[in-house]
């Protein structure tokens, strides 16, 4: 009887070890969690900005970082190599997990930490290469005398932080997700550059644009999909002058090609639009005579933020702004004599070729006559809780080949059989260029520092102190005939392959320009018909651009306030062109169902302004969305793949068109009429508001449809910021929609002693419980700037830091 | 007495260990000095309830409490003192378990 109730209660013990020292699908192994001493309880340690001195083995001198009250580091090193050693540990102290996290995003390697779930996601990125490319461009960074030394600081700055930390002292999420920080590698840091590559190069419409023309035909796709846009104002505005001599552009083929693979693939959604503005004024358009120059780049908005805040300062360089956390450096910044910002250029840098393979091994491909052999990578996959997954990836001359016949896409992006030529896959030296950025004196220098700059290529907007403005679409954009990557190419055929790339010299740029500003926010670099480069068929929509020149055309002795409120205008160029033609197909509407009196009313006498309380713009923006269903929806097979017109060609359609035979509701047997549409939408989209936010549409608000969210990278719901009152819409200057917006608001006046503001939506540290952690948003979402504290010197205004930490080399 | 034993020895292997430490040593503690089915597993349930409950309450009113609460949340708990009664309340089952499972070894021993 006792032999019986030891032996269950030893078992039953073991089995409550065993169960709580295990993950159970979604739920941590809730023993390391739940202990009161390493677990979670734990977390809030360390939350205080730290203070005193440490001695650290690699170091040559001692650095000394000041924190300010808002937990911004200002970081003082004599020698370059400590300084970014500095970097590397104060960006572990504030964000080891998300650098983790993005570098296992990068590389393919979720699975590992969260099971299963993300094993498609993994095998996607291990597809397209990533992790290769990566390779390449640590391998690229450690060519350069200059970018190996930094390379290698940073990353052991980063591993001296990972190296004192015991189980208790792991971020909060390694311990939600029961892992540990593994140690940083230089090809970590090229991973996380590959992340941004990806971010803001590797939207493409190729396969769904194919199908859409496979049902529509060619003059539709030259009506809705063609970069011939007389109402855009480019960037780099019409009337200037190009290069003529020089340029070859190389010829095209005869007949267009089509994938044997399009259509009975499965349907497509359209990519979020990652957009961004900045611009400069010259001296002769400001109160201080000095240029001003302002920058806001739009990303996912995620806790923690993807940028980091800090002063770098050792004795070649005194620079302050945003770094891409995980990278060393200052990406968008100033120093004590210029100004720099970016946008994204947005030019077609990816194309997918079909590729014919000699048989069903993928070994052999055909190309130009031949039969050239692929190489192939095994990827092995680890999945948590579960078996390995391996997995080949076939890469040809042109690249990685990233579905295969009868697989579910991951990304619709993607055709089966067809490699990705992308820009992202060739390696070049960002690393060296942010180093000179940083340290750049003059335009000269500035443009010295872009040279090794080629992906993703970026609208660079420049000011310095000597009164230069000026803007580059900088990158390695390649020669192509006018379409080409517009659809899917034949992989077999040298004309579908880049041959060059756009001279640097050739590159859209502008320098002091007669109108006395520079600006961009994603559209067409230069006029279609004026540049000789075919660049992309598509730029973002015009809206955005055309609002910042029209207010800066207007500026006369502009000052930081006026940057302010440009970039937080929220009004909708696009409602002004459109809606007066919507209310117009609803002016005698009626209908027994529904009161649609108070919100014609409502929609009438609304100022186009995305206000966060503006209930009228949620209407108006479910309108449109309404409408383009109600116009779409009935064009194409059932459940298929056809790309949308982007929003301003539509807004323009429905002007210059009304009559267009995509109007008509083709399942009906009667003919429809715009205004029956416009009518039909209207109602339908009073409906969904209704739903949404309440029956009562006297209560509702902008910010309620706007999924104005901001999300835990894990998104967990406590830790999320939600209803952000910041107002904006992706047509607005002020550009926050769907979780996507200003990234990082910088405003930065050139004066003799150079003044700027700045703000991101977040908090230097990633730990939710620090006071950190989200501190930033509510000043961001009020449009406001924090004053920038720019440090002379370590012992400049000791007032305005709040804690000291000082870092020794060790036995010195 | 052997509740002292217990805390003390309970909490500093646990802290020099991990979470597991606490029961292994309300096992062995339970197989070596227990004078009775009472002694072993209330004694061992009560000072698991009291480290944990104890260690978690003191981080708990240490610091801002938010991030417990959103923790507790996270979990579907409704609010990080719920979270801290059910930490106390996990350690002294998992101590109570090891203690009755170390005294039914010693009574073996004791035939």
């Amino acid at each position: 009887m006792s032999n019986i109730r030891a032996l269950l209660l030893l078992s039953l013990l073991i089995l409550a070890l065993w169960t709580l020292s295990r993950p159970w699908g979604s739920i941590p192994a809730l023993g390391a969690l739940l202990d009161p001493i390493h677990g979670i309880w734990s977390t809030p340690n360390g939350t205080e900005l730290p203070s005193g001195t440490l001695e650290l083995d690699g170091l040559q001198g001692s650095v000394v970082i000041r924190y300010d009250e808002r937990g911004v580091p200002h970081i003082f090193a004599e020698h370059n190599d400590d300084l970014y050693f500095a970097q590397g540990y104060v960006i572990a102290r504030d964000r080891l997990w998300q650098i983790d996290f993005a570098s296992r995003a990068a590389s393919g390697r979720l699975s590992e930490v969260l099971g299963e779930r993300t094993l498609e996601f993994d095998r996607y990125q291990r597809r397209i290469g990533m992790v290769t490319s990566a390779e390449k461009l640590a391998a690229e960074f450690d060519k350069n005398d200059t970018t190996r030394a930094l390379n290698a600081a940073f990353t052991a700055g980063i591993n001296a932080w990972i190296a004192q930390l015991s189980p208790a002292d792991y971020p909060f999420e390694f311990k939600l997700l029961g892992y540990a920080p593994e140690p940083w590698s230089t090809v970590k840091t090229a991973l996380m550059f590959m992340n941004i590559r990806q971010d803001l190069s590797s939207s493409s419409s190729e396969h769904r644009m194919a199908n859409t023309r496979l049902i529509k035909g060619d003059a539709f796709m030259d009506l809705f999909f063609s970069n011939q846009q007389d109402w855009v104002d480019p960037i780099i505005p019409r009337g200037t002058s190009w290069p003529k001599d020089g340029i070859s552009i190389p010829a095209a083929p005869e007949t267009s090609f089509v994938s044997r693979s399009l259509l009975g693939e499965p349907p497509f959604m359209p990519n979020p639009y990652n957009g961004s503005n900045n611009w400069a004024l010259h001296g002769s358009k400001t109160a201080s005579g000095r240029p001003l120059l302002a920058n806001d780049p739009h990303l996912n908005l995620t806790l923690p933020a993807i940028w980091y805040e800090m002063q770098l300062s050792s004795p070649d360089v005194n620079v302050y702004g945003v770094g891409l956390a995980g990278t060393p450096g200052v990406t968008i910044g100033f120093n004590e004599h210029v100004a720099w910002g970016l946008t994204n250029t947005g030019s077609d840098v990816l194309d997918w070729l079909e590729i014919t393979w000699k048989d069903s091994t993928r070994s052999e491909y055909l190309y130009d006559g031949e039969w050239l052999n692929a190489s192939v990578k095994t990827e092995v996959i680890k999945v948590k809780g579960k078996a390995d997954v391996v997995d080949q990836v076939y890469y040809t001359h042109h690249g990685p080949v990233a579905l295969y016949h009868g697989e579910k896409a991951f990304n619709v992006m993607s055709p089966p059989e067809h490699a990705m030529r992308w820009m992202a896959h060739d390696p070049s030296n960002e690393m060296l260029t942010i180093f000179k950025l940083n340290r750049a004196k003059n335009k000269a220098d500035i443009m010295e520092a872009i040279t090794t700059f080629r992906a993703p290529a970026q609208n660079l907007v420049y000011a310095t102190q000597d009164n230069d403005v000026g803007i580059i679409s900088n990158g390695a954009l390649p020669v192509k005939w006018e379409g080409q990557g517009k659809y899917p190419g034949d992989g077999s055929d040298p004309r579908y392959s880049w041959q060059s790339f756009i001279p640097r010299e050739h590159l859209p740029q502008i320098h002091n320009p007669a109108r006395g500003f520079v600006s961009s926010a994603n559209q067409h670099p230069a006029a279609p018909e004026e540049y000789p480069y075919y660049l992309d068929y598509a730029f973002a929509p015009f809206e955005r651009g055309m609002r910042i020149n029209q207010r800066l055309t207007t500026m006369t002795q502009a000052t930081p306030d006026s940057m302010f409120q440009l970039l937080k205008d929220s009004y909708s160029l696009h409602a002004e062109l459109i809606l007066p033609r919507m209310l117009e197909g609803i002016k005698d509407f009626n209908t027994d169902t529904l009161d649609v009196t108070f919100h014609k009313q409502k929609i009438q006498s609304w100022d186009y302004q995305l206000l966060a309380g503006r209930g009228a713009g949620a209407l108006f923006q479910r309108w449109w969305i309404e409408l383009n269903n109600a116009i779409w929806t009935d064009e194409y097979p059932e459940g298929a793949l056809f790309a949308t017109p982007q929003r301003d060609i539509m807004a323009k359609a429905l002007l210059m068109y009304p009559d267009g035979e995509w109007i008509d509701d083709k399942n009906t047997p009667q003919k429809e009429i715009l205004d029956e549409l416009l009518q039909r939408s209207f109602v339908k989209a009073i409906r969904y508001v209704e739903k949404q936010q309440s029956p009562d549409p006297s209560t509702w608000t902008w910010v309620k449809s706007q999924n104005a969210n901001i999300n835990h990278l894990l998104n967990l719901a406590p830790f999320n910021a939600t209803e952000v009152e910041a107002g904006g819409c992706a047509e607005c200057v002020n550009a926050f929609r769907n979780g996507n917006g200003p990234s990082w608001k910088m405003v930065v006046s050139l004066e003799d002693e150079v003044k700027a503001w700045g703000v991101y939506p977040g908090g230097q540290s990633g730990n939710p419980a620090s006071a950190y952690f989200k501190n930033n948003i509510p000043t961001w979402a009020s449009g406001q700037l924090h004053e920038l504290l720019f440090l002379k010197g370590i012992e400049d205004r000791p007032q305005t830091t709040v804690a000291t930490l000082t870092l020794k080399a060790k036995g010195k | 007495m052997l509740f002292i034993l217990l805390m003390v020895l309970g909490f500093i292997s646990q802290y020099l260990l991990s979470w597991w430490a606490f029961p292994l040593v309300s096992f062995f503690l339970a197989l070596f000095l227990g004078k009775g089915w009472i002694d072993s597993t209330l004694h061992s349930f009560a000072a698991g309830v009291l480290v944990w409950g104890g260690l978690t309450f003191w981080s708990y009113s240490s610091y801002d409490t938010t991030f417990f609460d959103n923790f507790a949340n996270l979990l579907t708990l409704p609010s990080g003192l719920v979270l801290i009664m059910v930490t106390a309340l996990l350690g002294g089952l998992l101590s109570g378990l090891a203690g009755a499972a170390g005294f039914s070894v010693r009574a073996l021993q004791k035939k």
